[in-house]
C-alpha cells in the first residue's frame, strides 16, 4: 500500500481522484471504480502498489505489438483492477477483482528490474488488467526501467486523465491501446466509459513520440458494423497516421458476454480490407488462426516480416529499412 | 427586486456530468445524484448566503458541468 498520487481532499475526509477520468469522490473507507485506489482517513491509497498478480515471460507479438522489436520476449506483469467494466472482459477475474483481496508477495520496483535483466528482456509490458490503476507501482518500475536501458510497454485501455499520461510518456517506448469502438454508446453502454479521454490519449501518446499501436475487439452486433470500422479507422488515420499498427482481434464468449457468438473470419477479414483500403499500412488479425499476419513494405510490397504465431523470420529487412527499396518502415527495431 | 438580484440561478449539464458526485458531497442541501448517477440540482434557485457553497461545489466539478449565473 502507498500513498497514491492524483487526488484532491475535498472536505474532511471526503477525497477526490484525479486519476482517470471517472473522478471518483470517495468517503472514509470507499474505493474507487478501479477497486484498487481506496480513502483511508482521508488519504488516498494505492492497493495494488508492488502487488503483480501475474508475471509472465511472453512474445512480443502476444502484446500485440508487431512493429515494435519484432522476436523478442518481453517481461510481462499485471496487478489487480481496472477501470472499466467491459460486458466481454477477457480477464475479468483479475481485472475485476478487488485490491483488497489481493494475496500475493510483495515484489518491489528494484526486484522487477532484477528479473526483467535476468530473464534477458530488453522491454517490460505493463499488461493483463489495467496497469494504469497501478500507476504508482509502474511508474517507478517505469522510471528505474529507462535507467538501464530496459524499454516500458503500457498494454491499455487508455482511460487516464491528461495530467498523469504526460507525466509517464516519459519514461514509455512503446503501447498497445484497446480501441474498443469509435463510439460513445458502445463505450457508454458496454464499458460503463466514454470514447473521448481514450482518444485524447492515442493523440498524446503520439505527440510524445511514443509507439503506438490499437488493438480493435470486434464483437458481433455491437460493433462489427462495416460503417464503424470505417469511422474507427478514419480516425487512426486522421490523427495518428497510416502507419499506425491496427490489430483487429476476434471476441469470444466470455464474462457478460456469453450469449453472443465468437467473431466469424470473414467479419475480421472485412474489416482488414476496410482498413487497408483505407490506407492504414500495417493491419492485422488477432485471436484467430491461419491467418496471414506478415509485414509488407509500404512502398514496394515485398515481404518484410514474417509471422507464424509467434515464429519471426526476416526477409530483405534491417534496421527498420526495407533492403529492396530503402523504405524506412516506422516501428521500433533495436 | 433587490432579493431577486442577490438570487442565482443553478443549472447542471446532464450531457457533460459524469456523476463523480463530487458536489453531493460538498453541498448536500443544492445537489444530489439521480437514479441515473446524474447530478441534478435539488434547489434551482441559491440564495446569498449558501453562494459560497455552491461555488465551492461548482469549481469541484472536474467537467464543468455546473453553470452558476
Amino acid at each position: 500500500m502507498k500513498e497514491a498520487l492524483f487526488y484532491k481532499k475535498l472536505k474532511k475526509d471526503i477525497i477526490q481522484c484525479k486519476l482517470c477520468p471517472h473522478f471518483c469522490t470517495l468517503k472514509n473507507n470507499e474505493m474507487g471504480k478501479c477497486r484498487v485506489r481506496k480513502n483511508i482517513n482521508g488519504i488516498l491509497y494505492s492497493l495494488s502498489y508492488e502487488k503483480p498478480i501475474s508475471m509472465h515471460i511472453d512474445p512480443i507479438e502476444k502484446k500485440p505489438l508487431y512493429n515494435f522489436l519484432p522476436g523478442t520476449a518481453i517481461f510481462s506483469m499485471g496487478m489487480a483492477g481496472c477501470n472499466l467494466r467491459c460486458a466481454n472482459c477477457q480477464n475479468w477475474e483479475i481485472s475485476q477483482q478487488s485490491g483488497e483481496d489481493i494475496n500475493v508477495q510483495k515484489i518491489t520496483a528494484d526486484e522487477i528490474i532484477k528479473m526483467t535483466k535476468k530473464s534477458e528482456c530488453p522491454s517490460i509490458a505493463y499488461t493483463y488488467t489495467e496497469p494504469l490503476v497501478s500507476y504508482e507501482y509502474i511508474i517507478e518500475i517505469a522510471k528505474l526501467a529507462k535507467k538501464v536501458k530496459i524499454k516500458n510497454v503500457l498494454v491499455s485501455n487508455g482511460y487516464i486523465n491528461e495530467g498523469p499520461l504526460q507525466k509517464l510518456c516519459k519514461y514509455l517506448d512503446g503501447a498497445n491501446i484497446d480501441l474498443k469502438s469509435i463510439s460513445d454508446d458502445f463505450y457508454k453502454k458496454i464499458c460503463q466509459a466514454s470514447v473521448s479521454p481514450v482518444l485524447n490519449s492515442l493523440k498524446i501518446l503520439k505527440e510524445n513520440d511514443v509507439w503506438v499501436e490499437i488493438t480493435n475487439l470486434l464483437i458481433p452486433t455491437l460493433n462489427d458494423h462495416k460503417e464503424s470500422i470505417k469511422n474507427l479507422v478514419d480516425w487512426i488515420k486522421e490523427n495518428l497516421g497510416k502507419d499506425t499498427p491496427l490489430h483487429f482481434s476476434a471476441f469470444y464468449p466470455c464474462y457478460k458476454l456469453m450469449n453472443l457468438s465468437p467473431t466469424p473470419p470473414e467479419t475480421l477479414r472485412k474489416a482488414k480490407e476496410i482498413a487497408s483500403n483505407a490506407g492504414l499500412r500495417y493491419v492485422y488479425l488477432g485471436n484467430i488462426h491461419d491467418e496471414e499476419n506478415n509485414t509488407y513494405c509500404k512502398k514496394c510490397s515485398n515481404l518484410l516480416i514474417e509471422r507464424n504465431y509467434y515464429n519471426i523470420k526476416f526477409h530483405n529487412f534491417k534496421n527498420g529499412k526495407c533492403l529492396n527499396c530503402n523504405a524506412k518502415i516506422l516501428g521500433i527495431w533495436k | 427586486m433587490q432579493k431577486n438580484k442577490k438570487n442565482m440561478k443553478l443549472s447542471i449539464n446532464r450531457e457533460t456530468c459524469i456523476g463523480c458526485g463530487a458536489c453531493e458531497s460538498l453541498c448536500p442541501k443544492y445537489f444530489k445524484l439521480d437514479d441515473e448517477g446524474k447530478a441534478v440540482p435539488k434547489i434551482k434557485e441559491v440564495s446569498d448566503k449558501d453562494k459560497k457553497a455552491v461555488q465551492e461545489a461548482k469549481d469541484s466539478c472536474p467537467v464543468e458541468a455546473i453553470k452558476l449565473e
